[in-house]
């Protein structure tokens, strides 16, 4: 248990490291004279008024429409709020405005559309096309305008809401819940029953085929950017015709109680639906670095660590009661954050051997060394015995497990083809993440114990498999260092076999000794693991040096 | 002034840690362009970046912040240590005092606030006492409302309490007291929708009364920021 609470919270450090070095704000550069009033302190005093003001308004017609009997619904005074506040916005160039018309525009569709919803028992997932559409407007609107000087400086305003309303609902809906919650939506009538719903959505489908073809005319949009959206637009229009039916989730019985199991089209859309926020977001990180503009990278950023904490937190729920396969989501998780980070630094050009390398040491070869020191020891051999193939969410374990490990695969290969200085580190890293899950996912191991402390001959067989691979790898972080000249990764690894000794030396004999020779033996073998260790470390250390072979890294 | 004399003013105005709104006040003062000093502030950044030496203007800038911050929640303090005085004794007051306490300390700390600032030059401590003033004064509002019996929400105090630190901001040309009252503000508008949703089945007398109050708010607002946008580009024109 210890062992998953120190991964676990080596995960919550990395998302704390990972968000205060990548956002740290940097000294804004008053190019844009706009930019510049907006940050005068009078500036910002009179943008909050406008706020203000309009907030009030949106108020004051409530309650006035209240008091007077309602003759107009509530959600026409949204809209009309959403019309005051835009034209406010462009006029007086007030950003806030303009925030406030974009949110308030976003929540009238969902008052609205959901009434219309209801009226005609339409699927709710018109509702869902119809934000999805207008998140893709406002990310056009964004793009165009940031190439018209005029409206550069609102551009970001509708790139930001756009991309964060959109990747908001895909978190949202990219879990079993929201495919749950998505199966439910697929219920009712087609949207064309009503009216109202058909105009607002064809409007929404016409404007952005206007503004793509402008855009494409224009060269604004990256190639990749139009495959996304149209690939998204497909998903979303796919939607709004499926008949209804069940399609994504069975219920099975398990153990005494219902739980629902994915079907094959349940699995093609988990595996669709958990892969896709990948992507975008990634995309919208090296689209961000590509050009330049630092709002969109920390908005992708931001939601890229909202994405792990949330697969975390959904793994960690799903897999509670085998620690083994817990705390291996959270080493997968682990490693494709750091591999991402480094991508990002690498990308900026920002990446420094002697930082980085302390953050792989921390987050990527601590974490895996502490897995295997528990996987190496008798509890965990206990809690290994369990047949992953028979769960009822081995698919869904499956599906995440290969998404994140070969987007890392993926962007480790980037290093390698561009020849990083960290291409060897990570390679060794994912090395053993395969091995792991394979171990995991392929054979069976399932009649590892007799009782408390006696094991079948599957069960000693595994725990010297681990015990094996967990020599090797602090073997091998040795050795890598050596031949990278790494004075770092000797020491650790001369750490790791130090505490590995001290670890293996209780875990083996505490219990079969008498307590005063079991200390003598903690004494006597400090004694001798630390002059042999650092016998061997100055001597692998003195001769890099005397050979000048330390040098700084490329 | 030249541009690498420029530069180096710009550079030394960080180092003694003067703020980007002071040396952009003041440059335009002496009728520099936007454009030139936005270009001369860039390079003297990053200069100043590779000198390292923004250090000492940063530590400069963190004692001034640091000071501010201070005399701000000191000014809280003594604020809700006036709450905590006087409201739970409200009722063994008399009415007199009552009064007198509320306008007499309100009149206090904006009188020695006011001479604080613009007689002796000590800025932030004469903005803490108005903020102090200002607390006072939106206590006032409540405990008034209390003791006439005043049919009301509570957000519509908040309103009045909007109000009135605006218009003493204005005459005292005070930031602080904006940036509050826009704080006070915005609980209000908080307050209402709060309340809306609490009483959206049922109708609710009070709720008339609101409304004309909330355009008041609605059309107050509005003009306030009218006029700081005026008053900016006026500035502007002025110094172009």
């Amino acid at each position: 248990m210890l062992f998953g609470i120190l991964i676990q919270f080596l995960l919550i450090i990395l998302i704390i490291y990972f968000a205060n070095h990548i956002l740290k704000t940097k000294s804004i550069s008053f190019k844009d004279k706009n930019l510049y009033s907006f940050l005068l302190k009078e500036d910002t005093i009179s943008e909050f008024f406008f706020l203000l003001s309009l907030l009030f308004l949106a108020l004051t017609l409530l309650i006035f429409n209240k008091n007077l009997g309602e003759p107009v619904k509530w959600q026409s005074i949204i809209f009309l709020v959403v019309l005051f506040s835009f034209t406010i916005g462009y006029y007086y160039k007030v950003i806030l405005s303009l925030i406030l018309s974009l949110v308030s525009f976003i929540i009238w569709w969902w008052a609205q559309s959901i009434i219309w919803i209801q009226e005609e028992g339409l699927k709710f997932t018109s509702f869902i096309a119809g934000l999805i559409f207008i998140c893709i407007i406002f990310y056009l609107v964004g793009r165009i305008f940031n190439k018209n000087i005029g409206g550069k400086n609102f551009s970001w305003v509708y790139l930001v809401t756009g991309t964060s309303v959109f990747l908001t609902s895909l978190l949202l809906i990219s879990s079993i819940p929201g495919i749950y919650f998505l199966e439910i939506g697929l219920k009712g009538q087609l949207f064309l029953k009503s009216l109202r719903l058909t105009f607002w959505l064809l409007t929404f489908v016409l404007s952005i085929i206007g503004m793509l073809i402008y855009a494409i005319k224009k060269k604004i949009l990256l190639k990749f950017e139009l495959i996304m959206i149209g690939f998204i637009l497909l998903i979303i229009c796919s939607l709004l015709f499926i008949p209804e039916g069940t399609y994504f989730l069975q219920k099975q019985a398990y153990r005494g109680y219902e739980v629902f199991k994915l079907t094959k089209i349940g699995l093609l859309i988990v595996f669709i639906s958990y892969i896709l926020p990948l992507i975008v977001t990634i995309s919208l990180i090296i689209g961000a670095i590509f050009n330049k503009n630092e709002v969109l990278e920390k908005i992708g950023i931001i939601f890229l660590l909202l994405l792990l904490i949330i697969r975390w937190i959904e793994w960690l729920y799903y897999s509670l009661d085998i620690i083994p396969l817990s705390l291996l989501g959270g080493l997968l998780f682990l490693s494709f954050g750091l591999i991402i980070y480094l991508l990002i630094k690498i990308l900026k050009r920002e990446f420094e051997f002697e930082i980085d390398n302390k953050a792989y040491i921390f987050f990527g070869l601590t974490p895996l060394v502490i897995f295997l020191s528990y996987l190496s020891s008798k509890d965990a051999i206990v809690a290994f015995d369990f047949n992953i193939q028979n769960s009822p969410l081995f698919s869904y374990f499956a599906i995440v497990t290969l998404i994140y490990f070969l987007s890392s695969l993926f962007i480790s290969l980037y290093y390698l083809i561009k020849n990083e200085n960290i291409s060897k580190e990570v390679t060794f890293l994912l090395t053993l993440l395969f091995v792991l899950i394979f171990i995991f996912f392929a054979p069976i191991h399932t009649n590892l114990v007799v009782s408390y402390n006696r094991f079948t001959n599957l069960g000693i067989f595994w725990l010297v498999i681990f015990n094996i691979l967990l020599i090797l790898v602090t073997l091998g972080i040795i050795i890598l260092g050596y031949f990278r000249k790494n004075e770092l990764f000797i020491n650790f690894g001369m750490l790791i076999t130090f505490l590995l000794i001290i670890f293996k030396y209780y875990d083996w004999l505490y219990g079969s000794l008498t307590k005063r020779i079991f200390v003598i033996g903690v004494g006597i073998l400090f004694l001798l693991a630390g002059w042999l260790m650092e016998k061997w470390r100055r001597h692998m250390i003195s001769t890099i040096k005397s050979e000048n072979l330390i040098k700084e890294p490329n | 002034m030249e541009n690498q004399e420029l530069i180096n003013y710009i550079k030394n105005s960080i180092k003694q840690g003067r703020t980007k709104e002071e040396i952009y006040k003041y440059l335009l003062d002496q009728g520099l362009s936007l454009d030139i000093i936005q270009s001369a502030f860039s390079r003297a950044e990053n200069t100043l970046r590779e000198e390292n030496v923004s250090k000492e203007g940063d530590l400069n800038r963190f004692y001034t912040k640091t000071v501010r911050i201070i005399v701000t929640i000191g000014a809280i303090l003594i604020g809700l240590g006036f709450f905590s005085i006087f409201v739970p004794n409200w009722e063994f007051i008399p009415q007199i005092a009552k009064l007198l306490a509320i306008i007499g300390g309100m009149l206090v700390s904006y009188t020695a606030g006011w001479i604080l600032k613009a007689k002796f030059h000590y800025e932030r401590t004469g903005e803490a006492l108005i903020l102090i003033g200002n607390i006072i004064y939106g206590a006032g509002i409540f405990l008034f409302a209390q003791m006439f019996n005043i049919k009301g929400i509570w957000p519509d105090g908040l309103i009045f309490w909007m109000i009135g630190g605006v218009i003493m901001g204005w005459i005292l040309n005070s930031i602080s007291l904006f940036y509050f009252s826009i704080l006070v503000g915005i609980i209000s508008i908080v307050g209402y929708f709060v309340f809306i949703f609490k009483h959206w089945l049922t109708v609710n007398l009070f709720l008339k009364a609101s409304s004309f109050l909330l355009l008041i708010a609605t059309i107050f607002s509005f003009v306030i920021a009218l006029l700081f946008k005026i008053r900016i580009k006026a500035e502007l024109k002025d110094k172009n």
